[in-house]
């Protein structure tokens, strides 16, 4: 049996899984980043996304369907990627506003009205 | 209007008139090779009329033929399709083979899994080759088997008339097809040309709100569900003089007219500043993403050079080769049917990754479209200041 497929593989796993939970809910603290009930759901949704997008990516190539490997691959991480930034923004939510925030709000501002004009 | 856009302006009809009469002589394929694949069996051909071929059997030279092979063509997607039909004496089709077309992969390749052109063999004169009346249609690829269906038809209609002198029907009329998408089309050509006209000026939150609307609907319907949008491939069309029937094909000239008239009389790009689903696509992106980047100027200015030297480079290669398959970077297919190769693919996801980041990188610095917008707003605006100096 490979190591991966043994359970000390899963139980080390799950102690990582805490570990880094347990250091975002202490990251987002240090941030002054309320963590309401709703942002747990919507970070986990975006786990469950990407821990598709590997398992759909490992099982294909364990199938040797390379194709649908790449294809699949990139689909999906893109998927992650948009919805990853999405969430991180829904993470902002509640969170004192800095300098940089502003500073970025005008940039954001100026690049939508150079593409309009 | 700076000397290198100038040189640009003429290099460009210049370069695309040469490449259309280089690609004029170069599109006649010679159809020897496909009469045998059309008419199995059969090893001698001789021609008996414009596009019409007797096929003998060998040991028996001079005898009775024992088929004729015609040529029938029609105009498809990405232009005219050409098939060799064989018809027995009897006007029933015995075999086809294509000789060309221009349709993209993955509407071929629909036509291919619905195992056309094989269920056509059999068929008879007397047969209408429409579609859902006599064939099952295909989803998704209706223009491509419609152009097949059409070019099966004159070819055996051709045999059975001019050789056969078998009783056929007239050729019916195109029936007129305005559906949903034609008038949803309308309607926001219409609703575009009012976001971008003065009437809204000094009201930024109703010109916002129809903005945004006019984009999602352009998304949802012309994007993801009729899978519609603008291509390169529309230009090539007009370009090489394949203009679609009206009648069966308004659609494509509701786009190209909506396109191209705001352009040229209120230079108004109303379809890409409004309801381009791509477009939409990136807005939605960036909202996402939040806080825009910008590219240096210098930067930003030599990549819409290179934007428009990609463009016209499609252009040209497309014309010269008579197929609009050459050199088609977009990613539009890939993002809404799904379909592509791996390299369109790839772009497909790069573009939209680096949406989150700045607002409409396809658009600016990519899109053949908008380069193709820009060129005519170059010459409206090199014809308007030469007018302009001349009555000064």
């Amino acid at each position: 049996m490979s190591f991966f497929a043994s359970r000390s593989f899963w139980f080390i796993e799950g102690i990582l899984a805490v570990l880094v939970l347990i250091g975002f809910k202490a990251w987002m603290e240090e941030r002054e980043t309320p963590m309401p009930f709703w942002k747990w759901a919507a970070l986990c949704t975006w786990l469950v996304i990407v821990g598709f997008t590997i398992a759909f990516v490992g099982t294909c190539i364990g199938e040797n369907e390379t194709v649908a490997a790449k294809k699949g691959g990139i689909i999906f991480s893109v998927v992650s990627i948009i919805t990853g930034v999405g969430v991180w923004r829904l993470l902002q939510i509640g969170r004192a506003r800095t300098s940089a925030d502003d500073n970025a709000v005008v940039e954001s501002e100026e690049a939508a009205a150079d593409a309009e004009a | 209007m700076r000397k290198r856009e100038q040189v640009f302006s003429v290099v460009v009809p210049v370069t695309i008139i040469v490449a259309w009469i280089v690609g004029a002589r170069r599109a006649r394929i010679d159809p020897g090779p496909f009469l045998r694949e059309a008419l199995p069996g059969a090893v001698e051909f001789a021609p008996v009329g414009d596009g019409i071929y007797a096929a003998g059997t060998p040991g028996a030279p001079g005898g009775p033929p024992v088929g004729y092979v015609a040529i029938g063509t029609a105009i498809g997607y990405g232009g005219p399709m050409r098939v060799a039909v064989g018809v027995d004496t009897a006007g029933r089709v015995r075999g086809l083979a294509i000789i060309d077309h221009k349709e993209t992969t993955p509407f071929f390749d629909k036509i291919r899994a619905g195992r056309y052109p094989d269920v056509l063999v059999g068929k008879s004169y007397a047969d209408s080759f429409a579609l859902d009346r006599d064939v099952d249609a295909v989803s998704g690829a209706t223009v491509s088997l419609t152009a097949l269906l059409t070019s099966v038809r004159r070819g055996v209609h051709r045999v059975a008339t001019n050789i056969l002198k078998l009783p056929v029907k007239p050729e019916e009329a195109e029936p007129f097809r305005f559906g949903f998408p034609e008038a949803l089309l309308i309607l926001l050509f219409a609703s575009g040309l009012l976001v971008c006209s003065r009437s809204l000026n000094g009201k930024p939150r109703s010109r916002a709100y129809l903005r945004w609307g006019t984009r999602l609907t352009g998304l949802i319907f012309l994007g993801f569900l009729l899978a519609a949008p603008l291509s390169i491939v529309h230009i090539h069309l007009l370009l090489a003089g394949y203009w679609p029937d009206w009648r069966s094909h308004v659609y494509w000239y509701v786009l190209m007219a909506g396109v191209l008239l705001p352009l040229v009389f209120v230079n108004r790009d109303v379809y890409c500043q409004t309801f381009c689903p791509f477009g939409a696509a990136q807005d939605v992106l960036k909202v996402i993403g939040g806080p825009g980047r910008r590219l240096p100027a210098k930067v930003h200015a030599r990549l819409r050079w290179l934007q428009r030297g990609l463009a016209w480079a499609a252009v040209v290669l497309a014309l010269l080769y008579r197929d609009p398959r050459r050199l088609d970077y977009e990613v539009f297919g890939s993002l809404f049917r799904l379909s592509g190769t791996m390299v369109q693919l790839s772009l497909l996801a790069v573009v939209l990754i680096v949406s989150l980041l700045m607002v409409r990188p396809w658009c600016h610095y990519l899109c053949p479209l908008r380069a193709v917008s820009d060129y005519v707003r170059m010459l409206r605006r090199w014809l308007t200041d030469t007018v302009t100096a001349k009555t000064d």
